[in-house]
């Protein structure tokens, strides 16, 4: 079973000396990791489009993308000299064909050489230890604020212990082993994506744990404030832009994060690859960027001296009694879904009142997050050793580069490793649900909601969500038996590996649900759940009540 | 790390059983091939005559009565045993079985495992997911189709499809099986292959019923149309596509060991039409019966669903001493106001 990590935070940091991050190292050595990239990137082009008459083709097409792009679905990023840039090319392109020479390879190579490092120096991160020391110190105030609680240890005596926010980050699984492997090989850390929070968090988590910093895409719409932008570059992101579908932005997209693993560099992906609309995991992951740790790992093994550096898969739950967004998420959710039959709640309009009375109504609650290491595998679903060999389900070593094997040597397969990424996407999935932190206001709103819907059982969902909010209650008695019933339920899931049972649920049914329903979604700007004064339980939003069970949903059997 | 095998494109049969020797003999026209049985008494026929069971063997095969040797030595493993025998198998090699590995199975059964309770479903797994489960093989593939072993020991042209999520696996397949009495079709959706290979076990032992009834070709027909329609519901509901029905480990094989006394599911449902026990004819018969394995585990799962009449009521005439002639209301009774009602 997995327990929650009690070693005091913050952890030594594996790596002390900055300097030595492997992600530094690519800030310091930027030009030649450039150049890495671009043989990579050109390479994988030259696999794929073999003759200079498919090259030629893939260029026009290009251009043409990116200038209907421009014009079509221009961005605040998007940079003047773009535009520029893409006539620049045109017109060499067109110059060349009036030479005659657009089927000369060398000419050709040249034109995507400057295609490719245009992409290049736009995705590219700078890492700096500065910024990162930066935000070492600002992010406890951040989320001090936010869990209301003390920024750290230092101030510790003038608040109760339990105050600090280093007992509000919570943290499950193989702490002590994620930091051994994190100096054998590149961890790719995988989390759950509910919310705009996660990214921040899962930095300051790894930060409290001492593993190094890890690089990671952020969507290229985040960076629009100049200050944010540049310091979110700084602290190891780089830029993806998901309107760019054409075949050279997408390899050097791969080829940029291939080469971060090959350099060690520990890397973040959302394998959602966005934030969950509904509450439930999304059940599709992101296979392209999966793929690169396939070839990441292939290539270790075809490298001689790296033969046995694994690349390591490490799925993440994190998890939050609150998400700040759940309104919007929600209701983009039932729009897409529902469509006519879904009608919008009425919103409510932020007086000075009501925003004293939420936060006043706060007061007493301890907000936690609790974030669920999953065990470190490779990218075949084998357990590591502390030593990062490969074990399969009896014990024994497996030698990861027989799985690239025919006869007597290595054989690149696209097909083949593509199915080696449908599988790790299953047990990237399999991860973060297994991993999942049940938490007391996961618990009340499942029940709430089932118990909706059990009372109102020939209404579907969308009449449901209209139902007049003073009709639904929920007697106090009636929902503690359910709450019961429900604990002892996800207790046998949890028993069977397929949950986490958060410290929070270690109480009674009647601190649990109490202690639930006080922390389910504050900061929305409706309660999901409240206790009136007559003692009943009411809601304020059944879409938030909707959103918040759906984060459950598939941990209960349906019945 | 695991030991390097010096090892070639070394092909090994596992099981000498029927269609293990039929297997053999196709491979071992343009391979060398290693053949594993683990009866001792094999190894002394087998010098003496290169014989086995009746069956002259091929030059190019040899006998491996070491498991462990034959995993070694050969990169590419073909079991052809009784899926009852897969847990023991499995024990024996599951040590020495790498990512290296291929394996094209051809064991047309459930394996029932109580051996993990993990699994996403609880159904019985079929032979590419024990072996996913137990070992670290993952490029795993079947041979299925239209083979009754007894015609392809005659030379009789034939033809199979190989079902594998990896390309490499059917390639791989393609160059060992084909021949020009032996032609070779590839398919990525194994488990769909693998579940159709199971299904029409137990349709055949009914069509041999309708045989055994002398009920003419028109009512077999009728049957084996109706059984089609069933297995389809099954495997949708396992989340198969229909399509692969379509093909040869489908409806070809269906109407091969529908309509042939050589099927030894077949020869069961014929028999019992004609009054046989069933202890009996298993008592008679050298070599497993699948479809009676397969039909009470279909039973087991979906006993409460009226979308499976066949095996409904197979599974009364042969476990429980029902009239075979109920196996003609099903098909004559039932209301079908749509003749094809699964969706491809």
């Amino acid at each position: 079973m997995n327990q929650a990590h009690t070693k005091r935070l913050p952890l030594k940091p594996v790596i002390k000396d900055v300097n030595q991050w492997p992600l530094t190292k690519t800030t310091s050595e930027r030009k030649e990791f450039k150049a890495q990239v671009r043989t990579r990137t050109l390479n994988a082009l030259k696999r794929n489009f073999q003759d200079s008459s498919e090259f030629y083709e893939l260029l026009k097409n290009v251009i043409y993308l990116e200038k209907i792009r421009l014009t079509q679905n221009p961005w605040k990023t998007d940079k003047q000299s773009e535009a520029l840039f893409w006539a620049d090319i045109k017109a060499q392109l067109l110059e060349l064909e009036k030479q005659n020479n657009h089927t000369s390879n060398n000419h050709l190579e040249g034109i995507l050489t400057q295609i490719i490092n245009h992409y290049l120096q736009e995705i590219l991160s700078r890492f700096e230890p500065r910024a990162y020391r930066f935000a070492q110190r600002i992010l406890p105030y951040f989320y001090g604020g936010l869990l209301k609680s003390a920024p750290g240890r230092r101030i510790q005596k003038f608040w109760r212990s339990k105050d600090s926010i280093y007992d509000r980050f919570i943290f499950y699984g193989d702490i002590d082993r994620l930091r051994e492997l994190a100096s054998i090989g590149p961890l790719i850390v995988l989390p759950n994506h509910q919310s705009n929070l996660d990214s921040p968090t899962i930095g300051y988590g790894i930060d409290l744990l001492g593993l190094p910093a890890m690089t990671y895409g952020a969507g290229i719409n985040l960076f629009t404030l100049p200050w944010l932008s540049k310091k979110m570059n700084q602290l190891g992101a780089y830029k993806v832009d998901r309107r760019k579908k054409n075949a050279i932005y997408l390899e050097v997209l791969k080829s940029y994060s291939s080469v971060c693993l090959a350099r060690g560099v520990h890397s973040l992906f959302f394998p959602e690859g966005t934030r969950s609309r509904s509450g439930t995991l999304v059940n599709k992951m992101k296979l392209g960027l999966l793929g690169t740790a396939i070839q990441t790992q292939k290539d270790y093994v075809l490298d001689e001296g790296k033969e046995n550096k694994p690349v390591i898969i490490v799925p993440v739950s994190i998890n939050y009694s609150f998400t700040l967004e759940a309104e919007s998420l929600i209701d983009q959710h039932l729009k897409m879904q529902g469509r006519e039959q879904y009608i919008k709640e009425a919103s409510v309009t932020a007086t000075s009142y009501r925003l004293l009375s939420i936060l006043f109504s706060h007061r007493y609650t301890k907000p936690e997050i609790h974030i669920a290491f999953g065990e470190p595998t490779d990218i075949f679903g084998n357990k590591l050793d502390a030593l990062g060999r490969s074990l399969d389900v009896h014990g024994n070593f497996i030698n990861r580069e027989e799985y690239f094997r025919r006869g007597n040597q290595h054989v690149h397969n696209d097909q083949r490793d593509s199915v080696y990424a449908q599988d790790l996407g299953q047990i990237v999935q399999k991860g973060l649900h297994d991993n999942k932190v049940v938490l007391s206001s996961n618990i009340v709103a499942l029940v709430a909601f089932r118990m909706l819907k059990a009372s109102f059982p020939k209404m579907d969902l969308y009449e449901l969500l209209r139902l007049p909010l003073e009709d639904v209650f929920w007697e106090w008695d009636d929902f503690l038996d359910t709450c019961q019933r429900t604990i002892d339920h996800i207790r046998i899931k949890a028993n069977q590996g397929n949950c986490i049972l958060s410290t929070q649920l270690d109480q009674s049914t009647t601190s649990i649900a109490s202690h639930g329903v006080k922390h389910l979604g504050i900061y929305n700007s409706k309660r999901a759940l409240v206790r009136s004064s007559e003692g009943k339980l009411r809601s304020e939003s059944l879409l938030l009540l909707h959103f918040y069970a759906n984060q459950m949903e598939a941990y209960v059997d349906n019945v | 790390m695991s030991t390097m095998y010096n090892r070639d494109m070394g092909v090994g049969i596992i099981g000498a059983g029927k269609f293990g020797l039929a297997l053999c003999n196709l491979l071992a026209v343009k391979n060398p091939v290693k053949l594993y049985s683990r009866r001792q008494e094999d190894a002394a026929n087998f010098e003496t005559n290169q014989q086995l069971r009746d069956v002259a063997l091929h030059n190019n095969v040899s006998l491996e009565t070491d498991l462990m040797n034959l995993c070694k030595t050969c990169e590419v493993l073909i079991p052809a045993i009784p899926s009852d025998n897969y847990p023991e198998l499995i024990q024996a090699i599951q040590n020495i079985v790498n990512p290296g590995h291929f394996i094209i199975h051809a064991t047309k059964g459930f394996i029932q495992s109580n051996a993990n309770p993990d699994t996403k479903s609880h159904r019985p797994l079929t032979v590419s997911e024990y072996f996913e489960q137990f070992t670290s093989v993952r490029r795993i593939g079947m041979i299925a189709g239209p083979n009754l072993s007894h015609e392809i020991h005659q030379g009789l042209p034939a033809g199979a499809v190989i079902g594998s999520r990896f390309n490499e696996v059917i390639s791989i397949g393609k160059e060992l099986f084909s021949s020009d009495r032996f032609q070779i079709f590839g398919s990525n959706d194994l488990l769909a292959i693998e579940l159709a290979g199971i299904l029409k076990n137990y349709i055949a032992i009914g069509a041999g019923i309708t045989e055994g009834l002398d009920l003419g070709s028109n009512a077999r027909s009728l049957y084996i149309t109706r059984a089609l329609a069933e297995i389809i519901y099954i495997a949708n509901r396992l989340g198969v596509s229909s399509t692969s029905f379509l093909g040869l480990a489908g409806v070809g094989d269906l109407m091969a060991t529908c309509q042939s006394p050589l099927s030894r599911n077949f020869t069961v449902g014929y028999r019992i039409a004609k009054g046989e026990s069933i202890e009996s004819i298993v008592n008679d018969s050298i070599e497993t019966v699948e479809g009676l394995k397969t039909l009470k585990l279909i039973h087991n799962e979906w006993r409460y669903t009226s979308r499976i009449p066949i095996a409904q009521i197979l599974h009364e005439i042969l476990f429980e001493q029902k009239d075979p002639r109920s196996l003609v209301n099903v098909f004559m009774k039932a209301t079908g106001e749509n003749d094809v009602e699964f969706a491809l």
